[in-house]
């Protein structure tokens, strides 16, 4: 099996409020499902299903609508169960995606900032998904300006 | 909801879609798709033509990225088994088929002065010939059609050399006539989009395109007013996607009727059944 790439499908024709680079994060999880492809059943050697192809189609196409150029490259595996998971554990953060399928995915957040915590399974409407990518992002401009500053002083 | 009752006596619709997306179908082979028209479709659709598969559409809310490209990403393990059309002898409807999507069309046949047949009948035919489709999946053992998308496009073609474009449409004739000039608008497109909300959720978006063209048939200018409204439906089931498509009808009434002129409306034998 192999992942084919179509290039960018859009009706859209205002170039200049249109983006055509893919982000970091983006191009990760498709080298990552490429990977994962190879895997067969119990690749853990504790009965793993293999990852299913539903959700290695799935992992790129949220990657794709979720994430920005500043999006920080998550980590990105197999689950026991075919699914694909996405996270980051940086910036006082926690953020697990995982992704069963193009309509399905079941998320957990944690901000060690606020305490904020929730569980949540997403399929249309991700305005909640976009915000907490939105604020990791944020922390990543931030976190990456001061690497910058700090290189000054030194 | 919103009033369905907008009827024409002739109105200008040239093509109809109906089409429901499900979660891919793993073992959808071309040897199953021979079967299917063997078995089921044959009789009534003698002919078949291929192309390319139509991408895997869903309609998300709340992402920033209006304007973003998304690259699209396919998993092969072999040649794409493609879409499959199959038309009546007529050629005025046909099906096609891909291991994500089933849609039923209807279309002015070509050199023939069909009649649009309703919506209400195209709608009967659409759940028959999917029910169809359903039972062959079931009898086949290939799982369960769990819908996603539902999706419906009315085309309509108004001879632009008879009539003006603002003789037809309501409230977009800035630019398109400049007097005291020495200009004359040759082509146009103009595109907007809605937002479909059910009860305070956004469910789908409506999609109105008006475009000048040239047919193919004559080379005759024709305004093109192409509507196109796609939702999920509140179940993955075969009822709740019929419902879905009146809704979206609905919709896609409101739009005609609010572009289209007052004028044109009378040519075209508006009825109101309130």
């Amino acid at each position: 099996m192999k992942l084919v790439k179509h290039g960018f499908e859009t009706p859209e024709t205002i170039e200049t409020f249109s983006r055509r680079v893919v982000p970091p994060a983006v191009s990760h999880v498709a080298e990552k499902v490429k990977e994962f492809l190879t895997l067969q059943d119990n690749w853990d050697s504790y009965g793993a299903r293999k990852t299913s192809p539903d959700a290695l189609v799935a992992a790129v196409r949220w990657a794709s609508e979720l994430f920005q150029e500043e999006t920080p490259i998550p980590d990105t595996f197999p689950v026991p169960n075919g699914n694909v998971q996405i996270e980051w554990s940086c910036y006082d953060l926690e953020i697990e995606i995982e992704i069963e399928s193009i309509t399905k995915c079941s998320v957990f957040f944690e901000d060690l900032r606020t305490n904020e915590s929730w569980e949540e399974d997403f399929s249309y409407d991700i305005g909640k998904l976009v915000a907490i990518i939105s604020e990791l992002n944020e922390r990543n401009i931030i976190a990456n300006q001061n690497k910058v500053q700090l290189r000054l002083v030194m | 909801m919103i009033d369905t009752a907008l009827n024409f006596i002739s109105p200008p619709i040239g093509e109809v879609a109906y089409s429901v997306q499900f979660e891919p179908l793993g073992q959808f082979h071309l040897g199953l798709i021979g079967l299917l028209w063997g078995e089921r479709y044959r009789q009534d659709y003698p002919s078949i033509e291929h192309d390319e598969m139509l991408s895997h559409e869903i309609e998300r809310f709340g992402a920033k990225n209006l304007n973003r490209l998304f690259p699209r990403f396919e998993l092969l393990d072999s040649i794409p088994v493609p879409r499959i059309k199959m038309i009546n002898s007529d050629s005025d409807r046909f099906i096609q088929i891909q291991k994500d999507r089933f849609v039923f069309n209807w279309r002015k046949a070509p050199g023939k002065d069909t009649v649009y047949p309703r919506y209400h009948t195209l709608k009967s035919m659409f759940g028959s010939e999917l029910e169809k489709f359903e039972s062959f999946i079931s009898a086949n053992q290939l799982g369960f059609l769990k819908f996603n998308q539902i999706e419906i496009t009315n085309v309509n073609y108004i001879p632009a050399e008879t009539y003006s474009f603002s003789e037809v449409f309501n409230g977009l004739t800035c630019g398109t006539s400049l007097p005291c000039s020495d200009l004359k608008e040759e082509t146009f497109a103009y595109q907007i989009r809605h937002v479909i909300y059910s009860e305070q959720k956004p469910i789908g978006r409506l999609y109105t395109n008006i475009t000048k063209e040239n047919k193919v048939s004559d080379g005759s200018e024709v305004f093109v007013l192409r509507l196109t409204a796609r939702a999920h439906p509140a179940a993955q089931d075969r009822a709740s996607a019929l419902d879905t498509l009146d809704a979206l009808r609905a919709h896609i009434n409101l739009s005609f009727d609010s572009f289209t002129s007052e004028k044109m409306h009378k040519l075209w034998g508006k009825e109101n059944h309130k």
